[in-house]
């Protein structure tokens, strides 16, 4: 046997199995409701603790008196933007336990971002507009969507290894500590099924109920 | 009057901003509301055989601004205009134009926190009967606050003086001035969120002091035996007299909203008035429907 062409081959095997082995897979999971409907702003993340992979700053806006998104999702210690885009003044706030902040009445952009330091859910809202809130997740790792109308999220680039993936939503009746399910990545894209009880969460009453009383 | 108001208007909505070191003109008040009622015992006889029905049709419009002082308080300045056409008693029909300025403060920072709110509103409602023509008005204060997210309630005490010209005198012994009065309202409110889509509104008020009725030739004998009438003159309106007299009322309402999006809904009003001067009692009820957009 020719011996180069023997090495050859073994090099060629070798270098095949090794990308074989870090192929990156896909995760894609569907959450819906009791109902089975889908469901719109679930977070889906791996709950693990991976190294922050971007500082590119997330944006929160604030448009015809709502924030844009309703739901975000960040990384341990990014930044968050709160340009408002409304003619009008917006006072933005939290009171959750792992974020509280304040930016006080202002208009365009606030000078610095916000930096989320501490895991877990920060609600916020307006203090002038009462049916404003929105929902920044807070994770430890990089590997986090949110599910589309469809009620679908994908994880993307996930190498061959044992999971444990996590669900949570604003609505959530239950914590996320119970929406977990773990799963073995291997060669090809994998689906996973999330079925999320939703309690009853309301938003302020904003349109106008004003009606001509008879004046006696 | 109206001259006046109207000046001030301007002079603060179209002027550059008040001198205030936070303060600022934010949000525009454009609202509009269409509706209809179908009203029992129009005329608030205290006699069955003169209570007269009615269906009204009206249009209101609404402009004005926030004046935005801080994170906590904002003034409101507006124009309004009502119209309001009658289906039988078309001698009823009129036009309100007024103004109105508010006031309203949060104790704090977050969703739970109550408010103070100060209303001044100030109209002249111009009748086609011209006696029932009157200038009005009108000043509230009112608390409130969110319970839970569904939930939020408040109570309010208002006030209002009209002044209106005096009809034909047809009793040299009583006044013709019958829509010269004074009342107050002790009113609660609640709300209560069924879906982000549907609301449910109930209140309770209580109102003491003038309030006016109408009714045939014949029945005024009765009432001028009995009650102590303070002013009284000709109603072309219903044919008969419209007389004042002083009481208490118990006014119950309910309401369901509908909201089409952000900025409209449907709203269904059911509105009971329970009244008692001296001896008579005075009772009327009322449905109506509306179209309501705010900007």
């Amino acid at each position: 046997m020719n011996i180069s062409l023997f090495v050859t081959r073994c090099l060629l095997c070798f270098f095949l199995t090794l990308s074989w082995s870090v192929s990156a897979q896909h995760i894609t999971i569907r959450v819906l409701d009791e109902q089975q409907n889908p469901v719109e702003f679930a977070v889906v993340y791996i709950n693990e603790i991976l190294p922050k992979v971007t500082d590119h700053s997330v944006v929160i806006d604030q448009v015809d008196k709502e924030f844009i998104p309703y739901v975000t999702v960040v990384q341990r210690g990014s930044a968050i933007n709160f340009p408002n885009n409304d003619e009008i003044r917006h006072q933005v706030y939290s009171f959750s336990k792992s974020m509280q902040f304040e930016l006080p009445l202002y208009s365009g952009n606030p000078s610095s971002p916000v930096v989320f330091d501490n895991s877990g859910v920060v609600a916020m809202a307006c203090n002038i507009h009462d049916w404003m809130k929105a929902y920044v997740y807070v994770v430890d790792t990089n590997k986090f969507a949110i599910s589309n109308k469809a009620g679908q999220a994908v994880l993307t680039n996930l190498t061959k290894g044992s999971y444990e993936v996590v669900v949570w939503h604003p609505k959530a009746k239950q914590s996320e500590l119970l929406n977990m399910q773990q799963i073995e990545v291997g060669e090809a894209d994998q689906e996973l099924v999330f079925t999320v009880a939703q309690k009853k969460q309301f938003k302020a009453w904003r349109s106008p109920k004003g009606v001509k009383r008879r004046s006696y | 009057m109206k001259k006046v108001l109207i000046s001030i208007f301007s002079s603060l909505v179209l002027s550059g901003p008040v001198a205030a070191s936070q303060g600022e003109w934010v949000e525009w008040i454009a609202d509009a509301q269409l509706s209809y009622a179908a009203i029992d015992n129009l005329n608030l006889s205290a006699f069955s055989n003169d209570s007269q029905n009615d269906q009204r049709l009206a249009l209101t419009g609404v402009a004005g601004r926030f004046y935005q002082f801080n994170g906590f308080t904002r003034m409101s300045i507006a124009l309004e205009i009502d119209v309001e056409k009658f289906q039988a008693f078309d001698l009823l029909d009129n036009v309100q134009l007024g103004g109105n300025i508010g006031l309203r403060h949060k104790f704090g920072l977050g969703f739970f926190q109550p408010y103070l709110q100060f209303n001044v509103d100030y109209r002249q409602k111009e009748v086609d009967w011209h006696v029932y023509s009157r200038n009005i008005l009108f000043t509230r204060l009112e608390v409130g606050k969110h319970l839970d997210e569904q939930f939020s309630f408040a109570a309010s005490f208002d006030f209002t003086l009209t002044e209106g010209e005096a009809g034909p005198v047809i009793n040299p012994e009583l006044s013709s001035d019958v829509f010269d009065q004074s009342f107050a309202h002790i009113s609660v409110f609640a709300d209560y969120m069924i879906s982000q889509d549907w609301l449910l509104s109930a209140s309770y008020a209580r109102r003491q002091g003038d309030f006016h009725s109408a009714c045939s030739k014949d029945n005024v004998a009765k009432v001028i035996e009995v009650e102590r009438v303070k002013a009284i003159t000709q109603d072309d309106v219903f044919g008969g007299c419209v007389y004042k007299l002083e009481g208490g009322a118990n006014i119950y309402s309910a309401l369901l909203s509908y909201s089409l999006n952000n900025h409209s809904a449907i709203n269904l009003l059911a509105e009971h008035y329970q009244g008692r001067a001296d001896v008579l009692d005075y009772q009327s009820t009322s449905y109506s429907l509306s179209l309501n957009y705010r900007y």
